[in-house]
């Protein structure tokens, strides 16, 4: 058998792969919109060097395009660094919703091409725990869900603390299975919720995570 | 000549159709396959130029469904990964000189328009 740290290095290192492919998806896409509207700046001034006229409402599409496209390739970039500094320390410090949200954002490619929404409730509880850990985890069941959902559908993540532990409940409010329990956890989901201590309780169109609110 | 641009970011084939326009090629855009397709039933295009990853239904997917319509319709594929199974799903589609990626040169894009025009033509 692996050794659970092994176990838990390869879970990391999946997410991370996972997470940098469709980072570096939606910065091509980025990259791609601001490329069309510089050069199509640039066919508008070299038709205006040969006498043409230049309309203005078109300058100030193509320049408010990209500037749109700069704020969200800086929102795509700021979560990636967020979710890359989480390994500065073995135990950290989080508002859980807020993990818990960072994870949706980083999913949001996968939710779009299922063209499904996920939500999550703000939430004022606290954890103190491996976060990386716990991201990784969060974000396995979301890609899980997102696979084992039909197309269109959604998610609601709300966030408790419910004494010395907080729960972290998704549904679906058509009552739709969000896990295949033959398929999820496997071994490395397995590993993370040892290594967390994470309870999982899954019924059709729930599933409720519950793990210590301080892990030390 | 009539081309067909189908991608799911609105702002990239919006402005890519305006730069075709620019540079006297006709083109109209999808944000969909489902769309894509809708307007294929309407309209005859000669050549698409398809994303590769969208929802719902892949590039390679539209292709398959808009030969049944137009069997000498010619693709152009797009892609924003790069990584090299996407580019040897596309290339074996379409053949490696009718495959971008993501930023697209625009003069590349107009001569791989060009060059598949000529072939169909020929």
């Amino acid at each position: 058998m692996e050794p659970l740290n092994d176990t838990l290095d390869a879970a990391c290192l999946q997410v991370f792969g996972k997470i940098s492919a469709a980072v570096s998806h939606d910065l091509k896409n980025v990259l791609a919109i601001v490329n069309e509207n510089a050069g199509l700046l640039d066919d508008l001034a070299l038709r205006a060097a040969k006498g043409g006229e230049i309309p203005l409402d078109r300058l100030n599409v193509a320049t408010s395009r990209m500037l749109k496209q700069v704020k969200r390739g800086d929102a795509v970039l700021k979560n990636l660094n967020r979710f890359a500094h989480t390994t500065d320390a073995p135990l950290l410090q989080g508002n859980v919703a807020e993990t818990v949200a960072l994870m949706v954002d980083l999913a949001g490619r996968q939710a779009a091409m299922r063209e499904t929404v996920l939500t999550v409730a703000p939430d004022a509880a606290m954890i103190s725990t491996c976060l990386v850990y716990l991201e990784s985890f969060v974000y396995l069941l979301l890609r899980h869900a997102l696979e084992v959902l039909p197309r269109k559908e959604s998610v609601e993540i709300a966030v408790a603390a419910e004494g010395e532990t907080v729960c972290i409940r998704l549904v679906n409010p058509a009552g739709l299975p969000l896990i295949q329990d033959d398929v999820f956890p496997g071994a490395q989901e397995k590993a993370l919720m040892e290594r967390l201590k994470i309870d999982l309780q899954a019924l059709p169109g729930t599933v409720a995570l519950r793990l210590p609110a301080s892990l030390a | 000549m009539k081309v067909l641009l189908v991608d799911d970011e609105e702002e990239l084939v919006v402005t890519l159709a305006e730069r075709l326009s620019i540079r006297d090629i006709d083109a109209d855009w999808a944000l969909s396959g489902e769309d894509a397709l809708r307007m294929a039933a309407d309209k005859r295009y000669d050549l698409a130029v398809l994303d590769m990853k969208m929802p719902k239904m892949n590039g390679l997917q539209l292709k398959v469904e808009l030969q049944k319509q137009w069997p000498a319709m010619r693709f152009i594929f797009l892609t924003g990964h790069g990584s090299e199974e996407d580019f040897e799903a596309g290339a074996s589609e379409a053949g490696d000189e009718y495959y971008l990626i993501k930023p697209v040169n625009i003069q590349e894009l107009v001569a791989k328009i060009h060059a598949s025009f000529d072939a169909g033509e020929a």
